[in-house]
C-alpha cells in the first residue's frame, strides 16, 4: 500500500511537470534580435551603399579593374597588377554581387505587392546595372535561374552573356517607363538622387544606352533599336545631359563611411597613376593631368608601369611616380561614380559614328562629352575650348574611345570593359605576370571556388572555358581578334 | 539460457549448506556474493551480513563464490554443511564501478557499450590546466587538437570522428549535471581564442573522468550527447573519518617546442641574390649593386630601395656586405650608415620568452558516518611564451553530502571560478598575431633583440620604431602595448540535490543544477598601431559582454534488486527541464578622441553598439532498465523523449531508444582453469535525437549599422530558413570484447562501431547566385565506422616492493564517409558539396561518397603520363579544384609505459597520428616571401633552379611540348609561382602524420616506513614531468618543420588549415602532493 502511494506520487509529479511543458515554446523561439520585415528604403540604401563600398574600393576597383585598364598601377604590393591570384577576392566579389542583386529583388517584389512603383523601378534599374557589372566580369553566370534559392533552386543553371544583355535592355526600358514623378517616394533610401524621380528616369535610360553600345559590335541591330528608340523619344526616354545628372554616391565623410580610395590612402601608399594614363594625358597635353595625378618627388609627372617584374624596377625610386590626384584620392566626403553624363555623350558619339540615328553628330556629341568630363574636373571654359581645338579635337571613333576611357577614371570596371571592347589604348599584359604567353591584360574573372563546388554540374562547362584564371573565352561583346 | 534455467529449477535438492562470506581485506561480511554449485546453475546470493544458505544436490562436489571486484573462489564441499569463505580483492579492478549517464553508478561489467575511465591523478600529474589536453593519448578513439601554445586557447576534442557538419564536441557533465562548454567561434582565419567552458574546470577537483564514447553510452543525455559524453566526477570528502588536509603544488616552465625551419642566407628585399646579380651583368660590386637594386633602408616606407618590402629575397647575408639598415647609426645628413648585413638565426625564437604555470591547491576534507564535506581552493597563474600574455584563475569549490536520516541524503556542490587575462594573443592570419609578420612577412636579417630594446621608441620619421614602417608593428610593442585582448570571467556552477530512499526499489532524487557566467572582453588597438599611426587615428576598442545561464532540473527515480534467484533489475526513470540563455552586448568605438582612454565617452564619431539574446528550452522524459541474469548477462534498454523549443510545433517532440547487451562469458562457460580470467562480449544499438539552436525557423532582416549619413540599412538574412525542420538523429551500433588473462596481467578491450548521423540539421552553403549564402536543412548522412583497441599489460611484476612494468596502448581507426548531402524537395536539385572551411583558395569539404574533410585546391597541371607540366617560364602550371588530401587521420594511437620500483614510478607517453592532411599558410606564404629554409636550400638562390631537378625532385616535370623541363628559373619566381602568385596550393598540403614523445613523468612517494613515523602525515609525493618532449617523426611533406597538430578553436571552422599557429610549448616542471 505504501509503495503504491509512492509510485502514484512520483507519477503525479511527472504528469504535472509535463502538462505544460511546451506552453511557452513558440514565444521562446521568437527571434527578439531581428525583425521579419524591414522598410523598403532600407533595402535600397543597403544595396546602393554596398555596391559603392565593394565595387569602388581597393579590392573591387583599384587593385584589379583599374590596373587592368591601365588607369592605375601599383608600386608597392604589386601582386594584383601582376594578376597574382587572390581566391578570396573573387569569392567576395561574387558574394557582394549576389547579395546586392537579391536585396534589390526582394525590394522589387515587395514594392510591386505594395504598389510602390517608383521603388520597384529604382530597384530594377540598380539591379540591371549590377547585373551588367557581373556579366562583364564573369561573362556567363546564373541569371534566368538566379535568386530563387528560397524556391528550392539551389543549383541555378547558367545563362550566356548573349542572352543576358537583351533581357537587361528590356528590363531597363520597363523600369524607365514605370517611374512616375507623382508616384511614391523612395524615402531616405535614395542615396543617388535624393528622390529626384526624373534623374532616376534619366539614369535608367542612360544605363540602357550603356548596355546597347556595349553590344553594338556583336549585335548592331539590337543596339541600334534600343539607342534609336531612346533618342527618338526624348520625352518618354530622357537621358543624362549635365553633370548634375551624374549617378554618384557621395560619401558622408566620417568613419566608417569615408570615400574608399581616401580610406585606403590613410594607411597605405601602394598606388600610382599608370604610365598608360599619364602618357596619354601628356600626349594630349590634357588639362586633367594635374587633377588626375600629382607630380612625383622630382616635380615631374611620371606614370608607373603596370605589373612589372621585380628586376625591371630594381633600384627605381618609387617616390618619383605620380600618385593619384587629390580629387579622387584624398577627399573623405568624395564620390563613387556609378555613371557620368560624359559617358552618355561618348556613347552617342560612337552611335552616331556607327551610323545610328541619334539626332546629333559624332563630333558634337564627342565635344559635349569632353566638355562634361573637363567641367567635372574643374577645368575652365577657356582651357576646354583650347583643348577641343587642339590635341583633344575629335578624330574619329578611336578618339571617342580614348576620351571615354580617360573620362571613366575612378570607374575601373566600366573602363576595363571599354578596354576589352575597343582595345583603345592598346595595352599589353603585365610583364610580371605568372602566366606567360598572354598579349593583353585579363579578359575576365575566374569563377569562385564556391561556385565550382556548390554548383558544379552547371558551372563545369563554363569553368573549363577559363584559362590561367583571368583569360580564356572572351566576352560576347569583345570582338578583338588575335588577342590572348 | 532459458533452458539451463528450467533444468536448474527442476533438479532435486537434498542437502543444505550454510556459511558466511567475508572480505579478506577487512573481515566484514560481503552481501550479494553469488554462491553456486560448480557446473550447475543452482545458486543463491549472500544476505546483508554475508550469510548464505543453499540446498545442494548430493552429487555436488564444490561451490563457486563470486562477486564483482573479488577473485572468484571454488571450495570443495566434502562432508561439510558450513562453509565460510574469505574473498580477496581483485587487483585488476575489473569489477569497478563506473559513473554512467545521469550520475548513476553502475558496475562496468554490466555495460553493453564502451567506456574508458581516466583517474584524476593522471590528469594533474603534469600540471596541465586544461582537462581536455590531459586526456591526450590516454583514451582510445579520442582525437584532441590543442597544439596552440597561446595561453588560454581552447582544445578541440572529438570522440569517434566527426559526426556532424556543425558541432562535434562531446557533452561535458559534472556529477550528473551538464555544464556549459561553449566557445565563441574563432573563425576560419582565426582570431583571439578565449577558450572553451570546460577549461574552467580545475583538474585538482577531479576524482575521475569517464569517457562515454558513442551515442550508445549517452542515449540518456539526449540531444547534446550525440557526440559522446565526458563524465567528470569531482572529489568528495569521503575517506577516513575526521579531518584531512591535502596540498598540492605544481610549477612548470614552458618554452616554445617547435618552430618552423627558417633560412638565414638572404635578407630583406627583392631580386637581390647572386643569381640576379650575375644576370644583371652589372659592373658594380655585388655590394653596390645590392644597395642600388635590392635593398637599402631610408624610411621603411618605400623611399629607400625596397625598404617597404616585407619579403626575404634580398641580398646575401654574412657575405661581408655593408647596407644601410633600420638600426644602423643615423648620419648627419639624415641617411643611415651602411652596416654589416648579417644573419640573426635565432630571431624568431628570440621573440618568445620562457613562460610558466603555477598551480597551488589546498583541500580540506571532513568525513563522518553522517556525511562528508570537501572544500578546495586553487590558484593558477600562467604566463605565456608570447610576451605579455597571461591567465590567472582562482577556483573555490565546496561539496558536501549529508545523510540527514538513513533514507534522506542531501548533496550540494558549488564551484566559483574567476578567470582573468590581462592580454591574450590573436591567432591566425591577423595583424594582431605577431607570427603573421615574424613567420613569413619578414626580413630574415632583422635583429629582434634590437626591436625589443627599442620597442615603444620613435623613428626620426615619427613612426613607431620598427624594421618597416608599413603593414607591420614591432612585435614587442604589438603584444605589450598596441593590441590588447583582455578578459575577465566569473562563473558559478553547481547543484543541490536531495534523495530519499523509500526502499531499494525506489530512490527519488531531485536535483537542480545551474551554470552561470558573466564574461567581459575588451579588444583594443592603440594609436601606435601602424595603420592607426599612418591614418592619424587615435586607436579603437570593442567591448563585449556575455551572460550565460544554463539551468537543469532533474527528477530521477532509481531502484534495483533481485527479481528472483536468477534475475536482477535496476532502473532509472526521470524528467529533465533545461533552460539556456545567452545574452550579449557590444559597444564599439572606431576611433578615439584622446589616445589611451578606452571608454565609449571618448569615441571620435558615433559609438556603435549591438545586443542579442538566445534562449532555448527543452523538456525531457527518460527511462532506463537493466536486467541482470546471474551476474553474467545484462540487458539494458533506454528510452527518451525530448521537447525542444527550437523546432516547429509539429516536430518539437521526438523519441529515441537504445538497447545493449553484456555477457560475461567467462562466468557462463566456467573458464576458471584457463588462462582467461575474464571475458565479456557486449553489443548495443542506440538512437539519439538532436535539436538545433534558437530562432532558426523564420527568415529575418539584419540591420547593417551604422546608418549611412543617417540613412538606416537592412538586408535580408542570407541564411534561408528551413522548410520543415525535424530533429536530427544519430543511430549507432557497436560490439565489443573485453578480455583479461594470465592472472589479469594482460587486459584487452576492443570495440567496433558503426554510427550514422541522418537528417542532420545543418547550414549548407549555397551557390551565391541562389540569392542566399546558406540554407538550414535536415539532410545529410555521415557514417563513421571504426575500431578502438585498448591493450594493457603488466610485463614484469616482482611484487609490491620490487620492479613492475606496465604498458597501456590505445589505438583507434575511424573510417568516415559522407553518404548523402541534400536533395531539394521542391525542385529535386541536389547539393554535391558541403564546404566545411576554406582559406586562400583551398576548400575543405564534405563530398558524398568520400571522407569528411576532402581538401581541394589548385594542383600542378599534369599531362596524361602524370608528369607535371611547366609553363614558358619553367614554373608548374596549375589546375583548379583538384583533390589534394583529406583532413581525417587514418589512425591515432598512444602508448604509455609505466615502470615502478618501490616508491618511484616512471611513465612516458608516446602518441602518434597517421595521416590527416592540412594546408599550411605558414608554408605557403613562407615560400612566397622566401623566409623558409627550403627557399634557400643548396645553391638555388645563387644559380637558379630547374623544376624537377633542383626542386620537386620526386616528380617528373616536362615542358608543354612534353620534353623534359630544362628551363632555368629563379628561386623567387618558382616559390612565388607555386604559392600565392600563381595560385598554387598543392605545394603547401602537408601530411599531418607524427610521432611525439608527449610526456615523461617521474613520481616519488614517501614510503610508509617514513610516513608512519609521523602521525600527522598521511602521505607525500613529488613528481617531475616534461610535456611535449620531442617530435620523433613527421612526414617529408612537412618541409617547413611545422607542428602537424594545428588548428584553433573547437568548431569546424579552420579545420585542416594552419595559419601562423602559435607554436606549442614544451614544459618541464615539478608537482608536489602532501596529505595531512
Amino acid at each position: 500500500m505504501k509503495n503504491k502511494l509512492i509510485y502514484t506520487l512520483i507519477l503525479g509529479i511527472f504528469v504535472t511537470s509535463f502538462s505544460a511543458c511546451t506552453k511557452d515554446f513558440e514565444a521562446i523561439n521568437t527571434n527578439p534580435n531581428n525583425p521579419t520585415e524591414a522598410p523598403l528604403p532600407t533595402l535600397l540604401a543597403f544595396a546602393l551603399r554596398d555596391h559603392a563600398s565593394e565595387f569602388y574600393n581597393t579590392w573591387g576597383d583599384m587593385n584589379e579593374p583599374s590596373t587592368y585598364t591601365g588607369h592605375l598601377a601599383k608600386h608597392s604590393y604589386i601582386d594584383e597588377a601582376r594578376y597574382n591570384f587572390r581566391p578570396n577576392v573573387v569569392e567576395n566579389m561574387w558574394t557582394y554581387t549576389s547579395r546586392q542583386l537579391k536585396n534589390l529583388d526582394v525590394a522589387m517584389t515587395r514594392a510591386e505587392a505594395e504598389g510602390s512603383t517608383n521603388m520597384q523601378a529604382a530597384a530594377l534599374t540598380v539591379q540591371s546595372m549590377i547585373w551588367m557589372v557581373a556579366t562583364d566580369r564573369w561573362r556567363d553566370l546564373p541569371f534566368n535561374d538566379a535568386l530563387q534559392g528560397d524556391q528550392g533552386v539551389i543549383s541555378p543553371t547558367y545563362t550566356k552573356q548573349e542572352d543576358i544583355y537583351p533581357v537587361l535592355l528590356e528590363r531597363l526600358k520597363v523600369a524607365a517607363t514605370m517611374f512616375d514623378v507623382n508616384g511614391d517616394n523612395l524615402g531616405g533610401g535614395d542615396l543617388l538622387f535624393d528622390n529626384d524621380i526624373v534623374k532616376w528616369e534619366k539614369f535608367a535610360n542612360s544605363l540602357r544606352l550603356r548596355a546597347a553600345i556595349r553590344i553594338s559590335d556583336v549585335d548592331p541591330t539590337l543596339a541600334r533599336q534600343h539607342i534609336e528608340e531612346i533618342m527618338g523619344n526624348p520625352g518618354t526616354y530622357p537621358i543624362m545631359e549635365t553633370n548634375a545628372d551624374n549617378a554618384f554616391i557621395t560619401w558622408p565623410g566620417s568613419a566608417p563611411y569615408q570615400e574608399p580610395w581616401q580610406l585606403d590612402e590613410e594607411a597605405r601608399d601602394d598606388y600610382s597613376v599608370a604610365d598608360y594614363m599619364i602618357n596619354t594625358l601628356k600626349d594630349l597635353d590634357d588639362p586633367r593631368l594635374p587633377v588626375y595625378a600629382r607630380p612625383g618627388s622630382n616635380g615631374q609627372f611620371t606614370g608607373a608601369p603596370v605589373g612589372p617584374k621585380d628586376e625591371e624596377i630594381a633600384g627605381v625610386d618609387k617616390s618619383t611616380y605620380s600618385r593619384i590626384g587629390a580629387r579622387f584620392r584624398s577627399n573623405p566626403a568624395g564620390f563613387s561614380p556609378f555613371m557620368r553624363a560624359s559617358e552618355i555623350k561618348f556613347i552617342l558619339a560612337e552611335a552616331a559614328a556607327k551610323g545610328f540615328n541619334v539626332g546629333v553628330t559624332a563630333a558634337n556629341a564627342y565635344n559635349a562629352g569632353v566638355t562634361l568630363s573637363l567641367q567635372e574636373n574643374g577645368i575652365q571654359d577657356a582651357a576646354i575650348s583650347a583643348y577641343l581645338s587642339g590635341a583633344g579635337a575629335y578624330d574619329g571613333l578611336e578618339s571617342i574611345h580614348l576620351q571615354k576611357w580617360i573620362s571613366l577614371f575612378k570607374n575601373g570596371q566600366e573602363a576595363w570593359a571599354e578596354s576589352r571592347r575597343t582595345d583603345v589604348p592598346v595595352m599589353t599584359a603585365a610583364t610580371g605576370s605568372p602566366y606567360p604567353g598572354h598579349n593583353r591584360p585579363p579578359f575576365r574573372y575566374p569563377y569562385p571556388t564556391s561556385e565550382t563546388q556548390l554548383n558544379q554540374a552547371n558551372s563545369a562547362e563554363f569553368v573549363a572555358e577559363v584559362e590561367d584564371n583571368f583569360w580564356g573565352k572572351q566576352m560576347w561583346w569583345d570582338t578583338r581578334t588575335n588577342v590572348n | 539460457m532459458v533452458g539451463v534455467l528450467l533444468i536448474g529449477s527442476a533438479m532435486a535438492q537434498d542437502r543444505r549448506i550454510s556459511g558466511t562470506v567475508t572480505a579478506e581485506e577487512d573481515g566484514l561480511g560481503l552481501p550479494g556474493v553469488t554462491v553456486q554449485v560448480s557446473g550447475t546453475s543452482i545458486g543463491t546470493q549472500t544476505d546483508a551480513n554475508g550469510a548464505f544458505s543453499l540446498s545442494v544436490p548430493s552429487s555436488a562436489q564444490s561451490l563457486d563464490f563470486s562477486f564483482i571486484g573479488f577473485v572468484k573462489q571454488t571450495v570443495t564441499i566434502g562432508n561439510r554443511t558450513t562453509i565460510n569463505v574469505s574473498l580477496a580483492t581483485d587487483a585488476t579492478q575489473l569489477g569497478e564501478v563506473v559513473v554512467t549517464a545521469l550520475g548513476v553508478l553502475r558496475e562496468k561489467r554490466s555495460l553493453g557499450y564502451a567506456t574508458q575511465e581516466v583517474d584524476g591523478d593522471a590528469l594533474t600529474r603534469s600540471n596541465e590546466t586544461n582537462v581536455v589536453n590531459s586526456l591526450s593519448g590516454k583514451v582510445s578513439g579520442v582525437q584532441i587538437t590543442g597544439a596552440s601554445g597561446a595561453v588560454g586557447s581552447s582544445s578541440r576534442i572529438v570522440l569517434r570522428g566527426n559526426n556532424s557538419f556543425g558541432n562535434n564536441q562531446p557533452l561535458f557533465v559534472i556529477d550528473g549535471v551538464p555544464i556549459d562548454n561553449s566557445a565563441t567561434s574563432v573563425g576560419a582565419n582565426g582570431s583571439t581564442d578565449y577558450g572553451s567552458g570546460i577549461q574552467e574546470l580545475d583538474p585538482n577537483n577531479i576524482e575521475s573522468v569517464n569517457v562515454l564514447k558513442g551515442a550508445n553510452a549517452a542515449a540518456l543525455y539526449g540531444s547534446r550527447a550525440a557526440n559522446g559524453v565526458i563524465m567528470i566526477t569531482t572529489k568528495s570528502g569521503k575517506g577516513e573519518n575526521g579531518l584531512g588536509i591535502t596540498y598540492s603544488g605544481g610549477f612548470s616552465v614552458e618554452n616554445v617546442a617547435i618552430l618552423p625551419d627558417y633560412q638565414n642566407k638572404y635578407g630583406q628585399g627583392k631580386t637581390g641574390s647572386e643569381y640576379w646579380y650575375k644576370r644583371s651583368g652589372s659592373t658594380l660590386s655585388y655590394n653596390d649593386w645590392a644597395t642600388a637594386n635590392s635593398y637599402r633602408y631610408v624610411d621603411g616606407m618605400g623611399n629607400g630601395i625596397n625598404d617597404d618590402v616585407d619579403e626575404s629575397w634580398g641580398p646575401r647575408l654574412d657575405a661581408g656586405l655593408l647596407i644601410p639598415q633600420f638600426n644602423s647609426p643615423l648620419l648627419a645628413d639624415g641617411t643611415y650608415e651602411a652596416t654589416p648585413w648579417i644573419s640573426h638565426p635565432g630571431n624568431v625564437d628570440a621573440f618568445f620568452q620562457t613562460g610558466y604555470t603555477l598551480d597551488n591547491n589546498l583541500a580540506i576534507t571532513s568525513n563522518s558516518d553522517k556525511g562528508n564535506t570537501r572544500f578546495s581552493y586553487t590558484n593558477q597563474k600562467q604566463v605565456g611564451t608570447i610576451p605579455n600574455t597571461d591567465q590567472k584563475r582562482n577556483t573555490l569549490q565546496l561539496s558536501s553530502s549529508q545523510n540527514v536520516t538513513d533514507k534522506l541524503t542531501v548533496d550540494a556542490l558549488i564551484n566559483y571560478v574567476n578567470t582573468s587575462n590581462d592580454n591574450l594573443i590573436g591567432q591566425g592570419y591577423n595583424s594582431y598575431n605577431p607570427l603573421n609578420s615574424l613567420g613569413s612577412w619578414f626580413g630574415r636579417q632583422v635583429d629582434v633583440e634590437d626591436l625589443k630594446a627599442n620597442a615603444g621608441k620613435t623613428l626620426p620619421t615619427g613612426a613607431p620604431y620598427n624594421w618597416i614602417s608599413l603593414y607591420h608593428d614591432n612585435p614587442f610593442e604589438s603584444v605589450n602595448d598596441i593590441f590588447r585582448q583582455s578578459r575577465t570571467k566569473d562563473r558559478i556552477f553547481g547543484y543541490a540535490s536531495a534523495s530519499y530512499k523509500f526502499n531499494p526499489w525506489a530512490n527519488v532524487l531531485l536535483r537542480v543544477g545551474n551554470d552561470w557566467s558573466y564574461e567581459n572582453r575588451q579588444e583594443r588597438t592603440s594609436n601606435r598601431q601602424i595603420d592607426m599611426y599612418l591614418a592619424g587615428k587615435n586607436g579603437d576598442f570593442i567591448q563585449r559582454e556575455y551572460f550565460r545561464n544554463e539551468l537543469n532540473a532533474d527528477l530521477i527515480v532509481t531502484g534495483q534488486g533481485d527479481l528472483n534467484e536468477d534475475f536482477s533489475l535496476s532502473y532509472t526513470a526521470g524528467a529533465n527541464y533545461r533552460d539556456n540563455k545567452l545574452k550579449y552586448t557590444m559597444i564599439y568605438a572606431e576611433d578615439l578622441v584622446v589616445p589611451g582612454i578606452y571608454n565609449i565617452s571618448n569615441v571620435n564619431g558615433n559609438p556603435q553598439a549591438g545586443n542579442s539574446l538566445d534562449h532555448i528550452r527543452s523538456n525531457s522524459l527518460f527511462g532506463q532498465a537493466s536486467f541482470g541474469f546471474r551476474s553474467q548477462l545484462y540487458l539494458d534498454v533506454t528510452a527518451r523523449n525530448d521537447w525542444s523549443s527550437t523546432l516547429p510545433a509539429d516536430n518539437w517532440s521526438y523519441f529515441y531508444p537504445s538497447a545493449s547487451l553484456s555477457w560475461i562469458f567467462t562466468e557462463t562457460l566456467d573458464l576458471s582453469n584457463s588462462p582467461l580470467n575474464y571475458g565479456k562480449l557486449r553489443g548495443s544499438w542506440a538512437k539519439v535525437g538532436n535539436a538545433t539552436s534558437a530562432y532558426q525557423t523564420l527568415s529575418t532582416y539584419l540591420a547593417f549599422s551604422p546608418a549611412f549619413g543617417g540613412v538606416p540599412q537592412f538586408r535580408l538574412d542570407p541564411k534561408l530558413p528551413p522548410l520543415n525542420l525535424k530533429p536530427e538523429s544519430v543511430t549507432s551500433s557497436e560490439i565489443g570484447l573485453e578480455l583479461a588473462g594470465f592472472n589479469n596481467r594482460l587486459r584487452f578491450d576492443a570495440t567496433y562501431y558503426d554510427k550514422v548521423t541522418t537528417n542532420q540539421i545543418m547550414e549548407i552553403s549555397l551557390s551565391k547566385f541562389t540569392g542566399a549564402s546558406s540554407l538550414l536543412i535536415n539532410a545529410g548522412e555521415i557514417q563513421n565506422k571504426g575500431v578502438e583497441l585498448h591493450l594493457g599489460g603488466t610485463l614484469i611484476d616482482r611484487g609490491d616492493d620490487a620492479f613492475r612494468w606496465d604498458i597501456d596502448a590505445n589505438w583507434a581507426r575511424n573510417k568516415n564517409q559522407v553518404n548523402k548531402l541534400y536533395t531539394d524537395p521542391t525542385t529535386g536539385q541536389e547539393l554535391a558539396n558541403y564546404p566545411i572551411t576554406s582559406a586562400w583558395g583551398v576548400n575543405i569539404s564534405a563530398v558524398p561518397g568520400e571522407e569528411f574533410g576532402v581538401i581541394r585546391g589548385y594542383a600542378y597541371d599534369r599531362n596524361e603520363d602524370g608528369a607535371i607540366v611547366v609553363n614558358a617560364n619553367g614554373i608548374p602550371k596549375m589546375v583548379a579544384q583538384q583533390e589534394l588530401g583529406n583532413i581525417t587521420p587514418d589512425w591515432v594511437g598512444g602508448l604509455t609505459n609505466t615502470l615502478s620500483y618501490k616508491n618511484v614510478t616512471l611513465s612516458f607517453l608516446i602518441d602518434a597520428r597517421k595521416g590527416g592532411d592540412f594546408y599550411s599558410v605558414s608554408d605557403m606564404f613562407g615560400a612566397y616571401t622566401g623566409v623558409m629554409g627550403f627557399t634557400a636550400e643548396g645553391d638555388i638562390r645563387e644559380n637558379g633552379l630547374i623544376v624537377g631537378q633542383d626542386v620537386l625532385k620526386d616528380f617528373t616535370v616536362v615542358k608543354e611540348d612534353g620534353t623534359p623541363n630544362d628551363i632555368r628559373t629563379s628561386a623567387n619566381e618558382f616559390f612565388k609561382g607555386v604559392s600565392y602568385a600563381g595560385g598554387g596550393t598543392e605545394f603547401s598540403i602537408i601530411d599531418g602524420s607524427y610521432i611525439k614523445l608527449r610526456n615523461i613523468n617521474i613520481t616519488y612517494n614517501l614510503p610508509n616506513s617514513i610516513t608512519s613515523r609521523y602521525s600527522w602525515l598521511k602521505g607525500a609525493g613529488v613528481s617531475l614531468f616534461a610535456n611535449n618532449v620531442a617530435m620523433l617523426y613527421t612526414h617529408k611533406s612537412n618541409k617547413a618543420g611545422l607542428d602537424p597538430e594545428t588548428g584553433f578553436g573547437v568548431g569546424n571552422d579552420g579545420l585542416g588549415v594552419e595559419q601562423y599557429q602559435i607554436p606549442s610549448n614544451r614544459s618541464i616542471g615539478l608537482k608536489l602532493n602532501v596529505a595531512f
